[in-house]
């Protein structure tokens, strides 16, 4: 319960969609969302397969509180072997297509194989269909959803596409849902591509069932009055997660121009007070917060670029009200790439959502193709006549809009920072772990963050880990490696829940969450095994990602966040100390010291 | 003694008065004020995990009932958000 036990397997190479129960065995251990769609991938897909190839496969799966009243509980995982990485990804996306494919009767979408021609899919309850993408490959995401809602007069279906960047193949498309909430990293949107699968539209008349509706609704009222009396909660609905500038530009781990520094002189420009900031004629870039299915927080931004601004001046098309900048699109579109301009980064953002792009590894390819071009790797004749410099704000809307659209040099920064370095032959200048790139707190200040960006499961990320409080009470690396593997386990099964990460920052006791599963799906649920179904889901990432081919030596960050200290902040004169930290993580995640789970760690978890 | 204490994240919502911008205010403290005090002082979650930067140079968690806050010093208080 909770669950439909139901999952929907389309093979697009023979045309075929067919309904089977769900492996409730897998859901008991592994929860649902992240957890089981990872236990599905690990068991139908040789981890060595090319991402690319028709036999890897890509699953969408809502978990047990999706579509359920639990506040926030709109949340779905993309789980697949990532174009960008080559390791086990799992990606997680808010808006309201989670909860509809739910409703439609289903735990699990697996797509299987490629279509021999572009096509899309849609799913009406029991009715699935494989139609032609005719006129449809080609559009952008934006125009992608109208499309689809009126070829099947329905304005309610919740439409999943790729735009045009997951279509030729760059290395971190995503793929967006409901306009502008995206499965954002790891290139799942390529994979996507890949397989000549535009879209997914779903519509659902189900209802979900819960195991113990009456307990579950008395959890979900304390849950939802947690959340409605927490101050951290007001914050985050009123200043969005973009409120996190001001704070890591006063400590000094805000990643600025590729890393090179770690404080951006331009950080008050695109912050969450600017956005705020109502200018002489009276615009300003925040219109409102946008809330996801079920969800009382409302992080998400509204916003609207200055329609006199040189990147929508001519263009009406853009003067429209879209998502607006989150923390990471603030750091990736502005100090990543040295730009203070709120409205370049704004649209720049737009590109993002409208051809289906990571913004962050957006901002660390568009950064590292700047250090290329300002160490005169690259010139304006690689770039087709760009300037590509650190804090070109027309560069940066210009070739965001190429990468999107994958035209000239655009193509080459769609690769993805590390196969563009390495073209050039300067790895060096590649802010990514496992091929993904950085988010925005650097490893040398945050030493707990490097730990958890070198230990990630799916390269680079800022999702997997939770060491902010440690990080920030303190530079040093005691303490850090247990904080992470703690989190990283707490975190895994809360993303297999179906609802937000971000409850736990909006201040409801995550016990809360506990008691909502224990009353949704079967069985008796509390802390320990919850935790350990996290536990066990990381360690499964872990063997998938061993099998395919990565070492211990992967866990590593570049060399400037090794070797090159912090030239300001609370941090400098420091380099990450991960050396120190990693073996320890090891030992507390009950690994051999190169980095493999013993055979004990995984009777103990089942594995 | 008076400082600057500047507040971010969501704990602006806890300025005093004297304000000199959307973060920041003055405020007078007594001789001897710590880190520690003025938390509590500004209506603060005492033994929450804060960022605090005087003048710029962070105060580590086990200084905050030590660490002397001087006549003139800029206070940055914030909490360890995770953005996204």
């Amino acid at each position: 319960m909770g669950m439909q036990n139901r999952i929907l397997r389309v093979d697009l190479g023979k045309g075929k969609a067919t309904i089977e129960p769900l492996n409730k065995e897998w859901a008991e251990k592994y929860i649902g969302s992240r957890g089981l769609g990872a236990k599905y991938l690990s068991e139908e897909v040789d981890p060595k397969v090319d991402p690319l190839s028709p036999k890897n496969k890509l699953i969408f799966a809502p978990g047990p509180l999706t579509g359920t009243m639990a506040p926030t509980g709109g949340r779905y995982t993309v789980v697949t072997k990532g174009a960008l990485t080559g390791a086990i990804t799992t990606s997680n996306s808010g808006g309201k297509w989670g909860a509809e494919l739910k409703f439609a009767g289903y735990d699990l979408l697996i797509i299987e194989g490629k279509a021999k021609n572009p096509v899309y899919l849609v799913i009406n309850d029991d009715d699935v269909q494989i139609l032609p993408a005719k006129g449809l490959w080609g559009k952008t995401v934006w125009q992608t959803e109208p499309w689809i809602h009126e070829r099947h007069g329905n304005d309610q279906m919740k439409v999943a596409s790729i735009g045009i960047a997951g279509e030729y193949g760059c290395k971190f498309a995503c793929i967006v849902n409901d306009l502008h909430r995206a499965a954002g990293r790891s290139g799942v949107g390529t994979v996507m591509g890949s397989k000549n699968l535009k879209a997914v539209a779903v519509y659902g008349t189900r209802g979900v069932p819960s195991d113990n509706p009456k307990k579950f609704m008395a959890a979900v009222a304390k849950a939802k009055q947690a959340l409605a009396e927490s101050e951290d909660r007001k914050g985050l609905t009123s200043n969005g997660t973009n409120a996190m500038v001001s704070v890591v530009q006063s400590f000094g781990s805000l990643p600025t121009m590729n890393n090179r520094q770690v404080q951006f002189d331009g950080a008050s420009k695109i912050s969450d007070e600017a956005m705020m900031e109502v200018l002489p004629d009276g615009h300003s870039n925040l219109i409102k917060n946008a809330a996801c299915f079920a969800c009382t927080i409302g992080c998400g931004r509204i916003a609207h670029v200055h329609p006199e601004h040189f990147s929508v001046k001519d263009r009406p098309e853009y003067h429209i009200a879209s998502g607006g900048l989150e923390y990471e699109t603030a750091y990736a579109l502005g100090a990543m790439v040295g730009v203070d301009d709120l409205d370049a980064a704004t649209f720049a953002g737009f590109m993002a959502n409208e051809h289906g792009m990571d913004p962050i590894s957006l901002g660390g390819s568009i950064s590292a193709a700047m250090e290329l071009f300002e160490e005169g790797i690259i010139t304006t004749k690689d770039t087709g006549g760009i300037e590509l410099t650190f804090g070109n704000a027309e560069a940066l809307c210009q070739i965001s809009e190429m990468i999107g659209k994958g035209e000239g040099f655009g193509k080459i920064i769609g690769m993805g920072s590390k196969l563009m370095c390495a073209k050039y032959k300067h790895p060096e200048f590649s802010m990514t772990v496992k091929g993904q790139e950085f988010a925005g707190y650097d490893g040398r200040a945050q030493q707990g963050m490097g730990l958890c960006y070198a230990t990630s499961n799916r390269g680079a990320c800022h999702l997997r880990g939770d060491t902010f409080g440690p990080d920030f009470e303190n530079t040093g690396t005691k303490g850090k490696a247990l904080a992470a593997r703690e989190s990283q386990d707490v975190i895994t099964a809360m993303d297999s829940t179906g609802m937000c990460l971000f409850v736990g920052d909006a201040g409801m006791d995550i016990q809360l969450m506990v008691d909502m599963i224990d009353a949704d799906v079967e069985g008796k649920w509390d802390m320990s095994r919850f935790v350990e179904s996290g536990e066990r889901t990381w360690n499964l990432e872990r063997q998938f990602n061993l099998a395919a081919g990565f070492t211990m030596a992967d866990d590593t960050l570049p060399k400037r966040i090794l070797e090159t200290p912090a030239p300001s902040g609370t941090a400098k004169g420091l380099v990450s100390g991960l050396p120190k930290m990693l073996p320890e993580y090891y030992e507390l995640r009950g690994w051999s010291k190169d980095g493999k789970p013993t055979n004990s760690t995984l009777a103990r978890l089942n594995l | 003694m008076k400082i600057t204490v500047r507040l971010l994240g969501k704990l602006r919502n806890n300025l005093p008065a004297e304000k000199t911008g959307p973060t920041s205010a003055r405020m007078t403290l007594d001789d001897g004020a710590t880190p520690e005090l003025l938390i509590e002082r500004l209506g603060l979650k005492v033994g929450a995990s804060y960022l605090v930067l005087i003048n710029d140079e962070n105060v580590p968690a086990s200084d905050y009932a030590t660490q002397a806050i001087e006549d003139g010093d800029a206070v940055t208080i914030c909490p360890p958000i995770q953005g996204g």
